[in-house]
């Protein structure tokens, strides 16, 4: 009878407490970009969207104000500092009001979306779509996004995400319970993407995402670490050491 | 960063408000103002920082009714029901959806459906939920709630880890902890019903909110009988897992404290169907696009008794049988078009509909008429197309 529970308890915290930890491509350029179509473009910034928290023990998020509010910092320095490192100048996203704020907007909630779809049925080998089968790496946002290189006279968009849940100390207690029950429990949850879009045509060109990512974004060594991941293999920048 | 918005802290009385036994109005006052809020501690400045990010995408969603005129006249109920230094705290959305509903953030945002705004017919009915909405943000609902989220996951999860090594079920204590929440939910729930009893007695509203409850009994009556289901019965009692209590609590709750305040105050009925009459369409559309014609249809039909019929009502009424589209719809649709063009500031659409109804009753001749004259008042109709289409020019 115990062996009957403790098999289904660790069904259960499989499936409610882990993630899934498959491997998965992380990225991919269209074809047919590289560093020479970059060169000499503008690329405007978007701002980038970050949360940080903890995980409670239950797997509960626990946003915490604090900790994003000095990752968003870290996350602008550091970009900031990587911007010798580019071979393009960096614009920051222009503050708008009235249609064209909507317009960006809506477009900020669009390349999400696509974005998410990239990650769900083309990254992930074992999900993808009929249509996307075997078929190059080929999504758009549409050429809406043309009014946006009217307005912020760059040529690309950036756009950068982070979400990092560090698991509390409770959390971290139980996963050693759990693994004296032998079930494996995650602990934490840090992932992000980085991505281009080609705003003269709403192609999306390069797309860097990662459901395991390192680096602490709360600190500046550690946040050094985290865009170099999100900005691996990115296009745009002049050859140079990896951490 | 951007300035948070104010919230009250009440001056250390351990009741929250005075309760008093008089029917006098002016014996309800609202406790004193204390000046700014910020969020305190780790969780309650987490709740703030995520919103406060989720609120600047609502600002530009498409779902948001971007109605100035509209949202100040909701915020300025709220202010007359909550006060004019509370209600700074709140920013109102309302949202293109049809269901009866409002929602408080931790931070001060407030969705406001259009449906609640279809349903409600008065001023003195709107201030009573936005009064309950206001409760909870006073009384900082959204961050108790996470907390026991938080507990109670936590406390289950050691309970199936303790249970594990002892070799021991324990479905029924998780399971009872899921009920423990749902209980407190209730509790809240109850509370900012309480809370706004004691606003509106301290306003210049009368109140009434046990109708709004009574009517969306009959509603949901009214759509199963459509839909040829039983009728549900009357339910004294929340489930385990209510997060609300029952419609009918709410009636018994509202019915003694209207009891209890008499009839003193404003219903404000006049002004609500001043403000609200101009966004008929947009107020009803998610409405008579959600295909529960039983529900549109009473909905409808409730705010003509109550608010008498307009031009816009009927011809909304209209659209409903018309989109149904029964043979027998076409019929109805058809006069109650007519009627809305009997009245003044009908819309051109219902010449559309009264067209469209007539061609397809085949009625050819009158159809072509009521279109030609609905692209004669609407030259640049987005459907101009499809309507020259079927005139066959």
């Amino acid at each position: 009878m115990g062996r009957k529970y403790l098999a289904a308890l660790a069904v259960l915290l499989f499936t409610i407490l882990s993630t899934p930890s498959i491997a998965q491509e992380k990225g991919a350029v269209l074809e047919g970009f590289s560093a020479e179509t970059l060169k000499g473009q503008k690329i405007l910034l978007f701002r980038p969207s970050v949360w940080v928290g903890e995980q409670s023990t239950g797997g509960m998020p626990e946003p915490r104000a604090e900790w994003t509010e000095t990752a968003r910092e870290l996350l602008d320095a550091e970009l900031r500092l990587r911007q010798a490192d580019f071979n393009n100048e960096l614009l920051e996203e222009p503050t708008l009001i009235g249609p064209d704020a909507d317009m960006v907007a809506e477009h900020k909630a669009l390349f999400n979306t696509v974005a998410h779809s990239v990650m769900t049925y083309q990254f992930f080998y074992g999900n993808r779509l009929p249509t996307r089968k075997n078929k190059a790496f080929d999504w758009t946002l549409g050429e809406g996004t043309r009014r946006i290189a009217d307005l912020s006279g760059a040529r690309y968009g950036l756009f950068i995400l982070t979400e990092d849940q560090y698991g509390s100390t409770g959390r971290k207690m139980m996963q050693l319970f759990a693994m004296g029950l032998g079930v494996g429990v995650t602990s934490g949850v840090h992932k992000g993407y980085a991505g281009l879009v080609d705003l003269e045509t709403g192609q999306l060109v390069w797309l860097n995402a990662d459901g395991q990512m390192g680096g602490d974004v709360r600190d500046a060594e550690g946040m050094k670490k985290r865009v170099a991941q999100l900005l691996e293999d990115f296009p745009g920048l002049k050859a140079m050491e990896m951490q | 960063m951007m300035v948070r918005p104010l919230l009250l802290v009440l001056a250390g009385s351990a009741l929250f408000f005075p309760i008093s036994t008089s029917a006098q109005k002016q014996e309800f006052v609202r406790p004193p103002y204390a000046g700014a809020y910020e969020p305190q501690g780790v969780d309650e400045r987490g709740l703030w920082m995520e919103i406060d990010e989720f609120e600047r995408r609502v600002q530009k969603a498409a779902i948001v009714m971007q109605s100035h005129e509209l949202t100040q006249y909701v915020q300025s109920v709220l202010c007359k029901a909550v006060g004019d230094d509370r209600c700074a705290s709140v920013r109102v959305y309302i949202i293109k959806d049809s269901s009866l509903n409002a929602s408080m953030y931790p931070n001060g945002m407030m969705f406001v459906h259009t449906g609640l705004l279809a349903r409600v017919h008065s001023e003195a009915e709107l201030a009573a939920i936005l009064g309950h909405e206001f409760g909870h943000f006073e009384k900082r609902h959204s961050l108790n709630d996470f907390r026991k989220r938080r507990t109670l996951t936590d406390i289950s999860t050691w309970v199936a880890i303790a249970g594990s090594y002892a070799r021991t079920p324990t479905a029924d204590i998780r399971n009872n902890l899921v009920f423990s929440y749902y209980r407190f939910s209730r509790t809240q729930e109850s509370e900012a019903d309480m809370i706004s009893v004691e606003y509106i007695r301290a306003s210049p509203y009368r109140l009434r909110a046990s109708g709004i409850w009574q009517r969306v009994i009959d509603e949901d009556t009214a759509l199963r009988k459509e839909r040829g289901l039983r009728k549900r019965r009357k339910k004294h009692a929340p489930n385990l897992l209510d997060s609300h209590p029952t419609h009918i609590q709410r009636i018994e709750f509202h019915a003694e404290k209207e009891a209890e305040a008499g009839n003193s105050g404003d219903d404000a009925i006049a002004s609500y169907r001043a403000a609200t009459a101009p966004y008929l369409k947009e107020l009803f559309d998610p409405l008579i696009r959600d295909n529960d014609f039983g529900a549109a249809d009473y909905v409808i039909r409730q705010r003509g008794a109550a608010l008498g019929w307009d031009a816009q009502l009927y011809f909304l009424h209209a659209e409903l049988f018309r989109m149904r589209g029964h043979p027998r719809d076409f019929v109805t649709a058809r006069d109650l078009f007519q009627k809305s063009l009997d009245l003044p500031d009908s819309p051109a659409e219902s010449w559309r509909g009264l067209g469209l109804c007539a061609m397809r009753m085949g009625e050819h001749d009158a159809g072509q008429h009521a279109l030609t004259k609905y692209l004669e008042l609407q030259p640049d109709a987005t459907d101009r197309a499809t309507v020259k289409l079927l005139l066959g020019t």
